[in-house]
This record gives C-alpha cells, sequence and structure tokens, in this order.
C-alpha cells in the first residue's frame, strides 16, 4: 500500500477542465433551488389545503393577526438585502461592502421574526392559519439563517482574497465569483419566497 | 492546462487515527449531544416566555426534548466526522478547496471517516446500507413469525406493529439510496469519463447522514415504538408515544441524505462529462441514475416538509394534522404521497437502469431502442408526480378525481413497458451468457411483471376498493420493490462487485444464492395475492384461524429467503476474505469504461481524462472498440 502511495506521487495526473466546478456550482445551486422550492411550496399547499377544507370554520380561533408593521420591516430587510448582494456581485470591488450589507439585513429579518413570534398575541393552537404561520415562519427563518451563513462565506472570502495574495492564487477568480453568483440566486429565490409569504399571511390574512 | 499531483497522504500510527475524525469520534460526540439536546428540551418547556408553544407538552413525554436529542446528536456525530472543519474554514475566509482530505491517512481508516474519494464512498454505502437491510430483514423474520398463528403468541400487537412500521420504514428509506449511493458513486464517475462526484463533501455527507438516520430509527424500542406502519398516518402518528419521533427523525434524516445524494448525481452528469461523452452516448445506466436523481432531488423535501410539519404539531403545538384545531389529516395523506408514489419509482428506476445496462453485456448485442429505454426513464419519472391520490381513493376523496388518478396511473404503465420492449429486444436473438448477474435481471423481468400486473388491480378505483389495504397490496409491492429493486441490486453486486473489491465471487454460491431467493421469493410472495383476496388485512396482528395454513406456507418461505441470504453472505466472506481470488480487469468482456480499468481501480481512476467517440454498446460488431479510446490508468 505505501508502495502504491508513492508511485501516486509521481504520476502526473491530467487535471479535470477548468470550467467543470464552476458549471457545477451553476447548475447544483439551480438544482438545490428546485429541491427548497418544493419544499417550501408544502407551506403555500397546506395554506390553501387547510384554508379551502376548514370543515369547523376554525381556519382562525379569535383574533389572529400578526403585527403587520414588524411584517413590512421584516419584508423590506430582504428586499434590500437582496439588492445589496446582487450589487457584490455585479460589482467585484465592492464584495465586502455591498456583501455585508446583505448580510446584516438578513440577520436583521431573521432578529425581526423571532420578535414578530414573542409578540404575537396567539398560539400555534389557534386554528390552520395560525399553524400555516407559525410553521412557514420557523421554516422560513431556518432558510434565512442558512443564507446568512452563504452571504458570510462569500464575504469573508472577498475580504481575504483583498488581503491576501496567496488566498488569491489559490483559486480562480470565476470559481469565486461563480460561487457568489450562486449564493445571490438562491438568496433572491428565498427573498421570492419571503414576498410569498407576506402576501399570503399579511396581505391577504 | 497545468499537470496536478495527487497530494501525498501522511500514515499516522493507528491510536492517532483513532482520537483523530473518525466515526468513534462521531459516536462519542452524539452521545453527548443526546444527552445535552435531551436535557435541553426539559428546560424549554419551563420557560415562561414559550408558553404558548409547549402548553402540551408533559413531563410524562417530553417531544421537545426528544427531538433537540436527536438534533444535538446527529449534529455531534457529524461534528465528531469532521463535517464541519471545512464549513469553518469558509467562514474564516479560505477559498473552496476540494484537495482538502479531513481524514489524514489511509487503508481501511478511510472506511471510518469522512472521505472524498467516491470508491470509497460507494463501498460505505454497499457496507452500511446491507447492515440495516439486513436488520429490516430480520423484522421480517419476526413479522412472519409471529403470522404463524391466528392469535396473538409472540410479540403483542404494539409491538408487533412496531415490527412492522421498522420493517417498512428500514427498507423503503435505506433503499431509496440503495443504487444511487453504492452503484451511482462508484460507476457514474467512470462511465461519464470524471475522476469525482460533483460535491464529494456532500457525497460523504449523504452516506453518514443514512447512517445516523438508520441508528435513530432503531432507538424507536426504547421510547414506545410506532403503530403507524412506513407511511406515518396521521392522526394516529400525533397519539403516538415518543417512539413516533424516531419515525420523524429518520425519515427527515433520509429525506435530506435523498435530496443531496440525488442532486449530487444530477450535477455530476450534467456537468462533468468527459469531451465526447454527449447525451445521446451516456450509458443507459447513467439516464437511469439521472431520472432517479432528479425524482430525489424534488420529491424528497416534500417529505421532509410534510415531516416538519408532523414534528411541530408534536413540539410546539400547531395544528396542521389535528382535524379539532383547523388542521385535517388528509394534508398528511397529500403531501406524504406527493413524495410517496415518486418513491416508489426513485426505487425502481435504477432497477431500469441496471438491468437494460447488463443487456447488451449478457446478450453481445446493442442496446435496442436505447431512445425508447430514455424516454421511458424520463416518462416514469415525469407521470410519477401525477398519480399519488390513487392511494387515496377509498379515504374519501372527491369521486370526480378518481377518473384522472386511475388514468394517470395506468398511463405510467406505457413508459414502463418500454423498459420491458427494450430488454426483450436486446435479447432477441442475442448469444444470452446465462452468468449470474444476467439470471439477476431475467429474474427481476418475471418478477416486476407480475408487480406491474397486479398493480393495474390497485391503479383501478373499482377494484382497489376491494384490494387496498390488504394483503394484495402488500404482495404487489413487494413484487414491485423486493422483486424488482432487490433483483437488480443483487444482479449489480454479482456485475461490479469483482470489479469494486478486487476479488472474484464464487459462482456455485451465487448460483445456490440465485436459484434459492427466485425460488423462495416467489413461493412467498404469491400466496400473499390470494390471502389478499380471502380478506386478510395488512398491519393487524390477527387473522380467521382458516387462512393458518397459507400463512405458515408463508412464514416457512420465508424463512427459506433468510437461509438464501445467508448463503450470500457465505459467499461474501469466502471470496473477500477467506479465499481472496483477484478478479480479472475485464471479466464480462464489456465494453464500458470501468471495465477498461485495471483492477482494482486506482485512486485517480484515469491518468489521462478519457476521449469517448463512440455509442455506449457496440457489441456485435466486429473489432468494435471500447467506449473509452483514451485515459486508461497506468
Amino acid at each position: 500500500m505505501e508502495g502504491a502511495a508513492s508511485a501516486h506521487r509521481e504520476l502526473e495526473i491530467e487535471p479535470e477542465p477548468s470550467h467543470w466546478q464552476p458549471r457545477a456550482t451553476w447548475a447544483g445551486v439551480r438544482g438545490f433551488t428546485g429541491g427548497a422550492a418544493f419544499f417550501l411550496v408544502s407551506f403555500v399547499f397546506a395554506y390553501f389545503y387547510l384554508k379551502a377544507q376548514d370543515p369547523n370554520s376554525d381556519w382562525k380561533i379569535g383574533k389572529v393577526q400578526p403585527g403587520i408593521g414588524l411584517g413590512v420591516a421584516i419584508l423590506v430587510s430582504l428586499l434590500v438585502s437582496a439588492a445589496a448582494l446582487r450589487i457584490a456581485v455585479q460589482r467585484p470591488e465592492s464584495t465586502v461592502r455591498s456583501g455585508g450589507v446583505a448580510l446584516a439585513l438578513a440577520f436583521l429579518a431573521a432578529v425581526l421574526q423571532v420578535i414578530q413570534w414573542t409578540t404575537l398575541g396567539f398560539g400555534p393552537a389557534s386554528g390552520g392559519y395560525a399553524s400555516v404561520y407559525v410553521g412557514w415562519t420557523i421554516a422560513y427563518t431556518v432558510f434565512v439563517l442558512g443564507c446568512c451563513y452563504w452571504i458570510e462565506t462569500q464575504v469573508a472570502t472577498a475580504w481575504r482574497r483583498g488581503r491576501d495574495a496567496a488566498a488569491r492564487a489559490q483559486v480562480s477568480d470565476e470559481l469565486v465569483h461563480e460561487g457568489l453568483k450562486a449564493c445571490s440566486f438562491f438568496w433572491n429565490f428565498i427573498v421570492f419566497n419571503g414576498l410569498v409569504l407576506f402576501v399570503l399571511l399579511y396581505a391577504l390574512r | 492546462m497545468t499537470a496536478l499531483a495527487l497530494p501525498a497522504r501522511t500514515r499516522q500510527p493507528a491510536w492517532r487515527q483513532l482520537l483523530g475524525f473518525n466515526v468513534l469520534t462521531g459516536i462519542v460526540l452524539a452521545i453527548i449531544g443526546w444527552l445535552i439536546g435531551y436535557w435541553l428540551g426539559g428546560r424549554f418547556v419551563n420557560i415562561p416566555s414559550l408558553q404558548y408553544y409547549t402548553v402540551g407538552t408533559g413531563p410524562g413525554q417530553n417531544d421537545i426534548s426528544v427531538f433537540l436529542g436527536y438534533l444535538l446528536g446527529v449534529i455531534g456525530f457529524l461534528a465528531g466526522l469532521g463535517f464541519f472543519n471545512y464549513p469553518i474554514k469558509r467562514m474564516l475566509g479560505h477559498p473552496p478547496s476540494l484537495a482538502e482530505h479531513e481524514s489524514a491517512g489511509e487503508g481501511w481508516i478511510r472506511y471510518f471517516t469522512l472521505c472524498t474519494e467516491h470508491k470509497v464512498v460507494a463501498m460505505q454505502y454497499l457496507v452500511g446500507i446491507g447492515v440495516f437491510f439486513f436488520i429490516g430483514g430480520i423484522n421480517a423474520m419476526l413479522i412472519r413469525t409471529e403470522l404463524l398463528q391466528p392469535n396473538v403468541h409472540v410479540f403483542g400487537a404494539n409491538q408487533y406493529l412496531t415490527l412492522v412500521g421498522m420493517h417498512g420504514s428500514m427498507m423503503m428509506g435505506m433503499m431509496t439510496s440503495g443504487v444511487l449511493g453504492p452503484f451511482a458513486n462508484w460507476v457514474v464517475p467512470l462511465m461519464i469519463g470524471s475522476r469525482r462526484m460533483a460535491f464529494p463533501r456532500i457525497e460523504s455527507f449523504t452516506f453518514w447522514l443514512l447512517m445516523a438516520a438508520g441508528v435513530v430509527l432503531m432507538t424507536t424500542v426504547f421510547f414506545g415504538g410506532f403503530q403507524t406502519g412506513w407511511t406515518g398516518y396521521e392522526p394516529l402518528g400525533d397519539q403516538g408515544t415518543a417512539g413516533f419521533d424516531a419515525y420523524i427523525a429518520f425519515f427527515t434524516l433520509v429525506g435530506i441524505s435523498m435530496c443531496l445524494l440525488g442532486l449530487n448525481v444530477v450535477v455530476t452528469i450534467a456537468t462533468m462529462r468527459a469531451p465526447g461523452m454527449t447525451w445521446s452516448r451516456l450509458p443507459i445506466f447513467v439516464w437511469a441514475c439521472f431520472a432517479t436523481g432528479v425524482l430525489m432531488m424534488l420529491a424528497a423535501p416534500m417529505l421532509a416538509a410534510a415531516l416538519l410539519l408532523a414534528a411541530l404539531d408534536r413540539t410546539v403545538q400547531t395544528a396542521f394534522y389535528i382535524p379539532g384545531n383547523g388542521g385535517s389529516s388528509y394534508l398528511w395523506e397529500n403531501l406524504f404521497w406527493v413524495f410517496g408514489h415518486p418513491e416508489v419509482y426513485i426505487v425502481a428506476l435504477p432497477g431500469f437502469g441496471i438491468v437494460l445496462e447488463l443487456a447488451p453485456v449478457f446478450c453481445r448485442k446493442p442496446l435496442w431502442g436505447y431512445r425508447l429505454a430514455v424516454a421511458g426513464m424520463l416518462g416514469v419519472g415525469l407521470f410519477s408526480f401525477f398519480v399519488w391520490q390513487h392511494h387515496l381513493f377509498v379515504s374519501g376523496m372527491n369521486a370526480d378525481l378518481r377518473p384522472f388518478f386511475m388514468l394517470s396511473t395506468e398511463l405510467i404503465s406505457l413508459p414502463t413497458g418500454f423498459i420491458f420492449v427494450c430488454m426483450m429486444g436486446t435479447m432477441w436473438r442475442g448469444r444470452i451468457n446465462y452468468a449470474v448477474p444476467w439470471l439477476f435481471c431475467m429474474a427481476w423481468a418475471f418478477n416486476f411483471l407480475w408487480g406491474g400486473i397486479s398493480g393495474v388491480f390497485l391503479s383501478d378505483a373499482p377494484s382497489d376498493v376491494t384490494t387496498h389495504g390488504s394483503f394484495f397490496s402488500m404482495a404487489h409491492f413487494h413484487y414491485t420493490i423486493m422483486g424488482g429493486l432487490i433483483f437488480a441490486v443483487f444482479a449489480a453486486i454479482y456485475y461490479w462487485g469483482p470489479k469494486m473489491t478486487g476479488f472474484k465471487f464464487n459462482e456455485r454460491l451465487a448460483k445456490i444464492h440465485f436459484w434459492t431467493l427466485f425460488v423462495f421469493f416467489n413461493t412467498t410472495f404469491a400466496p400473499l395475492f390470494a390471502l389478499g383476496f380471502l380478506g386478510m388485512p395488512r398491519r393487524v396482528v390477527t387473522y380467521p384461524a382458516n387462512l393458518q395454513g397459507l400463512n405458515d406456507w408463508v412464514s416457512a418461505s420465508a424463512y427459506c429467503i433468510l437461509g438464501s441470504m445467508c448463503v450470500f453472505l457465505v459467499n461474501l466472506i469466502w471470496s473477500m476474505v477467506i479465499k481472496r481470488e483477484p478478479a480479472e480487469d475485464n471479466p464480462w468482456n464489456s465494453k464500458s469504461p470501468e471495465f477498461q480499468l485495471p483492477t482494482p481501480v486506482p485512486d485517480y481512476d484515469y491518468e489521462k481524462l478519457p476521449v469517448f467517440d463512440d455509442d455506449p454498446y457496440p457489441y456485435g460488431v466486429e473489432v468494435a472498440p471500447a467506449a473509452a479510446t483514451a485515459g486508461q490508468g497506468a
């Protein structure tokens, strides 16, 4: 086995084409978005299914109205965050600054949602709407926090590459930029889902 | 392009390897994580500001504690394996990297670590899934033991139902990755001329997550089990003991694993094909993996979402599936079967691919109807999303919906029929080599045909009314899933196994295994059709005394299946551990790229990337070249 290992070290292995990994990142994020869409559409299905069935008129039990002010604040944070990350993609020199803004606003949206939960005034068992509200926003916040992590890695990578020549030499600009574009693509999708959530859970009620 | 030398691996002392990131560390951290999670769950229910969310939980059954225990236990397990090292480095701004190996060293320790080598992950899958398949099989034997008599005589009703649920969940959960895990991970990169999967860490992650899931399911016995069967129907699930939490956690982990495995396979096939490997030259097995991967990627998240709702009902007191509070148990049935029926084809499609991949090799002819076969696989995948309500024919669904789902279900038999036509067309006037892998493929055709024909009775609403929920439907899906997938998996094991392991199987033992499995499979499951027609329902521990004769016959046959599996195990140990006769590079005279490489296949697979310049099945052509004409390993 050791002999084989030393033989490996002497081999000159032809590298794989440099465009493979960026393409894989491009395709991967689109596939993952497809999976996430099927996950999140389950909540849309639950919303319409329970609202349509509602045999005992218990879609809403009592006064069930989440605060619209916090809902708007969450949505605005998300939209501005998506726009900031888009700018980071289009202007690589501002990745750290715009990406940092996007990260801060995404995290703010998650914090606002936590505040919303603690001031709801109704519980998860207050009918079908309340269940969908609590379940959907919990799942959504998990996605937002996951995206916070992803945006942070992109900002940190750009920051390190801006200061460290060795870090720049390790990986091609194309691969790093494709990673940022993938992150922005998925974040846009999540924010779009936030818009759908706002329309169904706040605007239409 | 510059040449890339593989990174040198350092061999550490065994004691040092044991203290590093490996499964042992993972198990220790999993136990610690479980204890912390369980303790935290106990604390949460006493926090006043969370009263809305925890009001229904009490000291007798704290589902929050159980779920947090599972969550932190799994996180601890993954941390112990080193899955968080790379994400933390990325948080610190280190660039994306593929060359990094969390597990230093080589040799047997690689199989117990986070390893990004696709052939190692494939072997991990093969063994890991095999272990859980064996456990699921033992559950089946216990079920048949209980059914030796018409009254309760070994287990109580609840234990019996838990056995049924564990058997079904273990088999359906684990076997979804039964082909893509071991064989797609091993073969697909080689077939398309790549050296790796697109996302190697995710590849390893899916395996270890699946193993964690299997252990989680087995812990259900400590919390009272679950009585819902593998379908987890509500509101029975919501009324269940904490054992149902294990079911939810198990299938959630399986769903995440499935989704990421499918994604990885799809992206690998779509973006990492070597020059000349066009879509129309993809081996048919790769097409099957592609279609399956798409289904896994899209269907599994629906399951995860449905389970999340169930978990929320049991922890923070939502009412998704609780009719009294604005919920509906039919919401579960719909969400579950939107996943559940594609799941059936997730299990079946890889079997199609294996059979059609082996057909040209053992019939020495090009694959007949290549495009028809591809259309069949993609058609099955597409239609599988439009048939789910046939599971709800007798659940009070709107009668106007029945004709649509009846027809859509029957329509799916057309693309399935394409697969049979292509297999028969390839066999027609071929020079058939009746080696063990091909025997399993022919048995697959026989079994799956019966599974398909019996499926017509279940897809027709009028006949489904009498056959639904009976042993008839159980016989049907065992013919399709065990008779289909498991026979195809054994074909793949005997076909690719020598290439994967480097050692030959004993031919005589392999034939004994085949014939006993084929005969006893049919003597076990064919009588279940009759039992179903005679009115024996599924998931009921007792039955009328006049059905005991048939049941005893089935149980005796089932024990013989276990005996057949033991022959396989003996063969495995004899061939791989005791005798270890080296396998040839190309024992089947295949023209597939993986068989043009030396055995065992080197770590780097191809020294130079291959260039594909021919169709994948040039059999029967004089002096036909192998599909890959370059890039053979050293």
